[in-house]
């Protein structure tokens, strides 16, 4: 019973996953067209994109290392949400502000990450 | 974790790494432009979900100032399957503007500001335009400023500037003094000279010589190829068979005898926005207007606000563009057997120049701002140079910067609280309801002028805190690019034209341009007269003394003087309704004695003692307020629009992190600027 449930919850997080990054590609696709192009107005669209592909790969390296880890969680989120932003805004030259932010963030994430998949692998 | 699993987790994060890495390069590469520029930028007019408008026609204009070509559609032409109405705006590459950026740089930066702007569509293409259009000339707007435009030219020049018009308020003496085309003269740096409402404007030039010299030189300026708009009695004024027609520039004639036969006991002029119906919907003014219009209110029938302008009729050698929906009054003047239908915006040829005329006002809030913009198009076709381009010679340190902008935010912070007062006085004045246009014995809402200005006085002061602020920020930062760029002269050339512009606004703050009405000593007010202004601002921060003036003017004059006339006013309204309500010949004597008593112009009636009390105080906000802010935040708008561009030029090309750390850099010294 228990089994089935947790099975079940896995395959849960899979499918909201997927729901999320469909989401994301479907308001992304939507503000391209509005706007006639891609640039800093994608953000949204790509920032729900690129959660929900953090969320499918937590789902991956979770039953890789076997282990949950917070850490490791919002490492993949800020990374892939620094991607978007940097994605987003790579484009304009006005920007350059914030696309340094966007990097921070992708750096910020990227060292999350490595913290967390160590500590993961070692439980 | 066993082996397997720890090369599978190694495996899993290199294959996530390269597709990450290599996902955003891809990304970049793909969202760089391509090396191909497109052949032509068309925006489409019509798209009003995405495009607003009046930002279209102000990013238009900023082009225009750098002489890029821009072209105006005339006809529907079509484009890789899509259909653009007349009225479409396109621009054809390569180009180089006149500070020598390329047509790539600067069709990136039209990108980018339309984005931010709400003109979110702007189509490309690569094929070859042939449509039949017209090279759009940035009209050089020479606005007539002088006593009865109050708060028409104000109107005026709020329109101009949302729609990215720059403008040259001119008074009686700049447009007599000297010749049209001589140099100097402010119709020879000018292609379009509009004359707003108000009343009959000519009377503000001296009897004789000076009231010749300056028709001869409106005259001329539109007969060599200048162009000419009227509003309301700016309309009045050119039309041939009135008893006012000053420039008669088209034959037609109105409904003159309006304002005569108005000043009964009981009439009511219109006023609001009124319906229009469009007439010539493929004349170039009246583009994406009439029953075919797409935008919302826009058609069929449009409407325009209303003031008690003209209503022309028998009109000859002109172009009927638009006509009222309705009559312009409920009172049916003598010898008028129709009043529907009378035109309410005509188009007309005067030698090489181009008249068009509005009864009502499309400057002021409401769908016809395109409208305005388009007829100021129409009319202009004689390119003209900037008036704002600053003397390189003109640049000045940051310390001075530093000053100027701590002197100009320490005078705004003592005017303001004084233009409060002022602003609050006002408005309890014109809740007295003594200016309501609709009574045969008010002021003709001459009290609610004088709220006008206070009111956006307050907005344009806030305004030039701000670009002062922003400015400095903006100095900063170009003397970081400029070590950039140093080895590049052309790109050196930007940095020192934009800060030139930046200085010249500063300069300008310290050198106010003067406008040369004399305001005399005043003796309507029954109480003190008022003494002559001699206040007279050379710098900005001295603006405070006039502020000062105002304010006690209107506390201690008008405030009173208006509290007196209200109860007259009150009278009146009683005495009508009894002699609408309970007639006897006793009641309608009283009433027709009070209203000639009122209104008589000598011995002089309390009616018109109480519109000279608020001259004294208009004509200094007006004259000696007004004439230089505005003057400020024209130069000001400008700057900020170079800076825009330049900007925006010199970031390409140093790279957007070479950029950012120039930035930051100004945000340490500057921080506020940043933000604004």
């Amino acid at each position: 019973m228990a089994k089935n449930t947790w099975q079940e919850m896995k395959m849960n997080h899979v499918i909201s996953g997927f729901a999320v990054t469909l989401t994301g590609m479907i308001v992304t696709a939507f503000l391209w067209w509005f706007f006639g192009g891609f640039g800093f107005w994608a953000l949204p669209g790509l920032a729900i994109l690129l959660i929900g592909v953090a969320e499918l790969c937590y789902i991956v390296f979770k039953a890789i290392t076997g282990n949950k880890s917070t850490v490791l969680h919002t490492g993949l989120l800020v990374l892939f949400v620094g991607a978007a932003g940097y994605l987003s805004l790579a484009s304009h030259v006005m920007l350059g502000v914030l696309q340094i932010v966007a990097l921070v963030l992708m750096v910020i994430g990227i060292v999350l990450f490595a913290i967390g998949i160590t500590r993961a692998s070692k439980l | 974790m066993n082996k397997f699993t720890q090369s599978k987790l190694k495996l899993w994060v290199s294959f996530e790494a390269i597709v990450l890495i290599s996902s955003m390069f891809l990304g970049i590469n793909f969202l760089q432009s391509p090396d191909e520029q497109p052949k032509a930028y068309i925006i489409p007019m019509e798209d009003w979900v995405k495009n607003d408008d009046v930002n279209t026609i102000r990013l238009i204009n900023i082009l225009l100032d750098e002489d890029v070509s821009v072209y105006w559609a005339l006809d529907e032409f079509t484009v890789g399957g899509t259909t653009y109405p007349a009225g479409t705006f396109y621009i054809k590459t390569p180009f180089t503007t006149r500070h020598g950026v390329s047509s790539r740089v600067m069709m990136d930066w039209l990108m980018w500001q339309s984005k931010l702007n709400r003109v979110w569509r702007i189509d490309t293409t690569d094929e070859s335009l042939t449509v039949n259009s017209k090279q759009l000339v940035l009209p050089r707007i020479v606005l007539f400023y002088d006593q009865t435009t109050y708060e028409n030219a104000l109107m005026h020049y709020l329109r101009f500037r949302s729609l990215g018009f720059k403008v040259i308020l001119a008074n009686a003496i700049d447009l007599y003094a000297k010749s049209w085309n001589e140099s100097g003269s402010v119709l020879n740096d000018a292609n379009v000279f509009v004359m707003p409402g108000g009343a009959v404007h000519f009377w503000s030039f001296p009897w004789g010589e000076p009231l010749a010299w300056g028709l001869g030189n409106i005259t001329a300026f539109v007969k060599n190829g200048g162009g000419y708009i009227g509003v309301c009695a700016g309309t009045v004024e050119a039309l041939s068979t009135t008893g006012y027609g000053y420039l008669d520039f088209v034959n037609a004639t109105m409904y003159n005898s309006v304002r005569s036969e108005m000043t009964g006991l009981d009439w009511k002029i219109l006023q609001g926005p009124m319906y229009v119906k469009v007439e010539q919907p493929n004349n170039p003014v009246m583009f994406g207007y009439g029953s075919n219009a797409i935008r919302p209110g826009y058609g069929p029938e449009p409407t325009i606000y209303y003031l008690g302008g003209p209503a022309m009729y028998d009109v000859t050698n002109a172009t009927v563009l638009a006509t009222y929906a309705g009559p312009v009054t409920q009172h049916t003047m003598s010898g008028v057997t129709n009043q529907w239908g009378a035109a309410a915006a005509i188009a007309a040829d005067y030698y090489n120049g181009k008249v068009v005329l509005f009864g009502p006002h499309p400057e002021y809030p409401g769908p016809c701002a395109r409208m305005y913009a388009q007829a100021l198009y129409y009319v202009a076709s004689i390119p003209k140079p900037s008036p704002f381009d600053p003397l390189t010679s003109e640049s000045i340190s940051e310390t001075a910067i530093a000053e100027r902008v701590n002197t100009i935010r320490s005078a705004v912070a003592q005017i303001k609280p004084i233009l409060e007062e002022s602003t609050r006085t006002a408005s309890k004045i014109v809740n007295m309801r003594i200016g309501d246009i609709y009574n045969p014995i008010g002021i003709g809402s001459i009290d609610a002028h004088l709220l006008s200005f206070c009111k956006e006085l307050f907005n344009e002061l806030n305004d030039l805190q701000r670009y002062a602020v922003k400015f400095q920020y903006e100095f900063s930062k170009l003397n970081v690019l400029r070590g950039m760029v140093q080895n590049d002269p052309q790109l050196a050339s930007l940095i020192e034209y934009t800060q030139a512009m930046i200085s010249s606004f500063f300069n300008l703050t310290l050198n106010l341009p003067q406008d040369q009405h004399v305001i005399f000593e005043t003796h309507w007010t029954e109480i003190d007269p008022y003494s002559p202004f001699t206040e007279e601002a050379t710098k900005f921060e001295e603006l405070i003394n006039a502020f000062t003036r105002v304010n006690n003017e209107t506390k201690e004059r008008i405030y009173p003087a208006t509290e007196k006339y209200a109860a007259v006013v009150r009278e009146y309204d009683e005495l009508r309704m009894l002699n609408q309500t309970a007639y006897t010949p006793e009641v309608n004597a009283t009433l027709t004695a009070l209203v000639q008593n009122v209104t008589s112009y000598y011995p002089t009636g309390s009616m018109f003692k109480t519109v000279f009390i608020f001259y004294h105080t208009l004509d200094i906000v007006q004259y000696k307020i007004a004439y230089p802010v505005f003057d400020m935040i024209t130069l000001a708008d400008r700057t900020a629009e170079v800076i825009s561009h330049m900007e925006f030029a010199l970031a390409t090309a140093v790279g957007p992190w070479n950029y950012a750390l120039a930035e930051m850099q100004a945000f340490f010294a500057h921080p506020e600027g940043a933000f604004l």
